[in-house]
């Protein structure tokens, strides 16, 4: 029970990483991402693929990824995303999904079908923590999940841009009016929110191997992560992710490796269904990272 | 239905191409992929009606298919039921599915209807592969080889041909005359826009549950199909994910806007797997995809009507300016689909008794106890400063808002035959499109209305509930061509409502509100931005309508206009009315002055 808890939580905490960057994106350009967790496999495909072929680390390789991740995404804001901002709702889905396509399709042609785990003694090497036996790089993923949360949260508090993109998401007219620049907010925040995205998808690689439906997975976990938490909400999807990383452990413990998913979604349904402005929501207006609009 | 004919013309020639292949060739290769196309355009017409009809993205269209075939191949295979009987049964099966995304759709918009279809879709495909004990798990339902006519399971090629394509033809007359017939019109409202649907008298909810149903009745048969002639279902080929984006992949790019659309996408999709399967094998799995990913992020950012629709826009490019419907003549009697039922309510104006009615939200009172009575017969204006509680009123009279208490009834000033009962009547709890049933009709201030029609369809689809009174037995249409000339709107006729300019667009309102016959019309500040010179026009047309039958309650701003044209004023202040009673009366009476007016009121009046 304890086992289930701590082990759910140390997953849930990689997870609400995925989530915070869909919700981050969400929450100033209201696109929801249907490609965000085809970021995440590609990001572990790659990572993996580039372990076993050089002598690089899990996390060395990891860097590498991320940094190559940057331009990448850049690109993907440029030619796709920049474009649909402004328009209808079913562009936004569609667009995202055919990016989604773009991503495992280029996944398949460049790194083939098949399952990609990294086996590194390091990162598989047992630890035990509250009484608790953990492989060292679920904790490693914990940790610095925890931290860049941490890390976000005072930059959106703390830094200028961070200011700016908490203005644009509360108000894009009136972020415009001050003379705000909309388009570097936006990039800077589709490129952020990509980045959390490939910064897990290296985290979980070490422990969790992938395919390329793997992606689709990721992007239906991290959707019920951010209903339960409320779409556009950091502190929620946080929240949200603890949540969904116990369930998903727990079915999977108690009941069967094949189940937790069918949870998850029954889970999402019921909010969904009972409480479609999320769990963390506070009744005010309009709640954009855990605070009310001004 | 005359515009009918040009599809109808267009199916002929279809089931005309594909019925003549098999007399022509026996290459099993062409027939095998006529047949897969032709089920795939079943199930993305299907996915059209729910999507590009009503505006419902759903993503879980796989459930729906897998519904049809595991259905009937399991009673088939286990329950030995002929598959002519299993076939209905399965339809049902999509149909009841459907609904569940319905109800869904009752509570949820956007995003989250995207998003919890999706997952009803793969807890399916998720529930399908676990449950192993009935459905067959990973290794699905395979079919025994057994032709026999009432099973619908044939030993060649060639039936298959004739029964997919019997189907598809039949779908497509269903579409055909959904498009042009009072339900495609109200999808269409709903689609453009959901508050102006119900302003004009549409049950949203159950629209988009019709909808749904036969967007699942499809679907599923084109499982059906699918489970008859592959023999072999399983998880991966009904339910996966790829599947349930196929029919929406495959409508996009061929073009949502019309019939044909979905045909068009499934011949280049399908067509493409199987160029592709040939042209490099099958070394580059992922080849297909790319394109299709590719595909549908152009057609959806550039080609928002797909193939169809860049063709057809550039035919109407070149078509001279003219409504298509002016030039059919008279209506054609009892079989024109979209003559609605003549106007049994005589023209006899309604007027409104509000008693302490009182709005709360979020810990402002913005409606603080009105209790005021609408004279029927006549022009009202609602007068106050701006957060007097006007549009507030309005939006509680016509059900937009809900009032925390009191009682809003409503009066029928004469002699009425269907609303005998409605002398006096409670409305206080009925939502939008009950009221509009029951006469009343709305403007709003920032113009609504259906973007992407044009004024001509706006006006005829808000018509086509409850003919105009202006019209008794007139077809939506005309009653719509008799508003536009009236509103001096014919030269914009045939423009999508998205491209007038805003004086224009609100003329468009008014029309809009008349064409539902209402007997109390509500007019939320119409005569706001329009020039000096067209204030007399509309303002004309305003006065007149109590002759007509029609009580006309506004909320506005320009007192030069309220003094002049209203019978009788409302002054609303702090969510209270501070004042009531004929242009004059209320110029001298010292709270309205004191609160609001602060000048000499008689002086406006020019």
């Amino acid at each position: 029970m304890w086992t289930v808890l701590v082990l759910g939580v140390a997953y849930g905490g990689v997870l609400a990483l995925v989530a915070a960057g869909l919700t981050l994106v969400f929450g100033v350009m209201n696109v929801v991402n249907f490609a965000h967790g085809d970021v995440v496999m590609v990001a572990m495909i790659s990572t993996a693929a580039l372990a076993a072929h050089t002598r690089l680390g899990p996390y060395a390789a990891g860097a590498v990824v991320v940094a190559a991740s940057i331009p990448l995404l850049a690109l993907v804001y440029g030619a796709v995303i920049r474009g649909i901002i402004a328009r209808s709702l079913h562009v936004h889905i569609f667009a995202t999904i055919g990016l989604s396509l773009v991503l495992q399709a280029a996944a398949l042609v460049t790194f083939g079908p098949g399952i990609r785990s990294i086996s590194d003694a390091a990162t598989s090497a047992r630890v035990t923590i509250t009484g608790v036996t953990i492989e060292s790089g679920r904790l490693i993923a914990f940790i610095t999940a925890i931290v860049l949360a941490a890390a976000l949260w005072f930059f959106l508090r703390r830094a200028r841009l961070g200011r700016e993109i908490r203005a644009v998401a509360a108000n894009p007219a009136a972020a415009l009016l001050v003379g705000l620049r909309m388009e570097r907010v936006r990039a800077v925040t589709f490129i952020g929110g990509g980045l959390l995205a490939v910064i897990a998808g290296v985290l979980i690689i070490p422990f969790q191997p992938v395919k390329i439906s793997t992606g689709i997975s990721f992007t239906l976990i991290s959707f019920v992560i951010v209903v339960l938490g409320g779409l556009g909400s950091l502190p929620g999807a946080l929240l949200g992710g603890l949540i969904v990383g116990v369930v998903h452990t727990a079915v999977g413990y108690y009941i069967g490796t094949a189940w937790p998913m069918v949870a998850l979604f029954v889970v999402f349904l019921a909010a969904i269904l009972l409480r479609p402005q999320g769990l963390a929501h506070r009744g005010t207006a309009q709640t954009i990272f855990g605070e009310a609009r001004v | 239905m005359r515009r009918a004919v040009i599809p109808s013309a267009a199916l002929a020639a279809v089931a005309a191409v594909v019925a003549v292949v098999p007399v022509l060739t026996s290459d099993r290769f062409l027939m095998d992929l006529l047949v897969i196309i032709v089920i795939f355009a079943i199930l993305a017409t299907g996915w059209n009606v729910a999507g590009g009809l009503t505006g419902l993205f759903s993503l879980g269209h796989g459930a729906l298919f897998a519904a049809g075939a595991y259905t009937s191949a399991l009673l088939y295979r286990d329950a030995d039921l002929p598959m002519l009987l299993a076939a209905p049964v399965a339809i049902v099966a999509g149909v009841l599915l459907a609904l569940l995304f319905g109800a869904m759709a009752a509570r949820l918009r956007g995003h989250y209807f995207a998003l919890a279809t999706l997952t009803v879709g793969m807890t399916v495909y998720l529930l399908l592969q676990n449950l192993g004990g009935i459905t067959g798990g990973d290794e699905g339902v395979s079919l025994p080889i057994a032709p026999s006519s009432h099973n619908l399971i044939f030993a060649d090629k060639v039936p298959y041909v004739y029964l997919a394509l019997g189907v598809y033809v039949a779908v497509v007359i269903t579409v055909i005359a959904l498009h042009h017939g009072p339900l495609g019109a109200r999808m269409r409202a709903v689609r453009e826009d959901e508050i102006t649907a119900r302003a004009i008298g549409i049950r949203v909810l159950r629209t988009r549950l019709q909808a749904l149903a036969i967007s699942g009745a499809i679907s599923a048969a084109a499982g059906v199909l699918y489970a008859c002639y592959t023999l072999y279902v399983t998880p991966t080929n009904t339910a996966a994910v790829d599947v349930a984006l196929q029919p929406a992949l495959m409508s996009i790019i061929g073009g949502m806007g019309g019939v044909f659309g979905p045909l068009l996408g499934a011949i280049a999709v399908v067509g493409l797997d199987q160029y592709l399967i040939g042209a490099v094998g099958s070394e580059l799995p992922g080849l297909s995809d790319l394109i299709y990913g590719a595909l549908l992020i152009i057609c959806i950012t550039v080609l928002p009507g797909g193939v169809v629709g860049a063709l057809h826009g550039r035919r109407r490019r070149r078509r001279p300016v003219a409504s298509p419907e002016v030039g059919t003549g008279k209506p054609r009697g009892g079989n024109d689909v979209i003559l609605a039922a003549p106007a049994r309510r005589p023209a006899a104006p309604a007027g409104l008794r509000l008693t302490d009615v009182r709005v709360r939200r979020g810990g402002l009172t913005i409606v603080d106890g009105v209790s005021t009575t609408i004279p029927a017969g006549v022009v009202t204006s609602l007068i106050g400063p701006n957060g007097a509680g006007k549009t507030s009123l309005l939006n509680v009279v016509s059900g937009f808002m809900r009032a925390d208490s009191g009682t809003v009834h409503l009066v029928s000033g004469g002699c009425r035959t269907a609303h005998a009962a409605a002398a006096d009547r409670d409305i206080t709890d009925l939502g939008p499109a009950e009221l509009c049933r029951w006469g009343i009709a709305r403007t709003f201030q920032q113009a609504r209305g259906f973007p992407g029609l044009s004024v001509q369809e706006n006006i005829a689809t808000a018509a086509q509930l409850r003919t105009a009174t202006t019209a008794q037995n007139a077809t939506p249409a005309v009653a719509a061509r008799a508003l536009i000339a009236e509103l001096e709107l014919t030269d914009y006729a045939d423009k999508p409502l998205s491209e007038l300019p805003t004086g224009i667009a609100r003329r468009v309102e008014v029309a809009r509100a008349l064409a539902t016959g209402p007997s109390l019309l509500l007019l939320d500040e119409i005569v706001a931005g329009l020039s000096d010179d067209d204030i007399p026009q509309l303002m004309a047309l305003v006065a007149g309508l109590p002759a007509r039958g029609v009580t006309v309650l506004m909320v506005e701003h320009h007192l030069e206009v309220v003094m002049r044209y209203s019978d009788h004023i409302v002054v609303m202040d702090g969510g209270q009315v501070i004042g009531a009673g004929d242009p004059a009366s209320v110029a001298q009476d010292p709270a309205v002055r004191a609160a609001y007016l602060g000048g000499d009121l008689t002086r406006a009046e020019v």
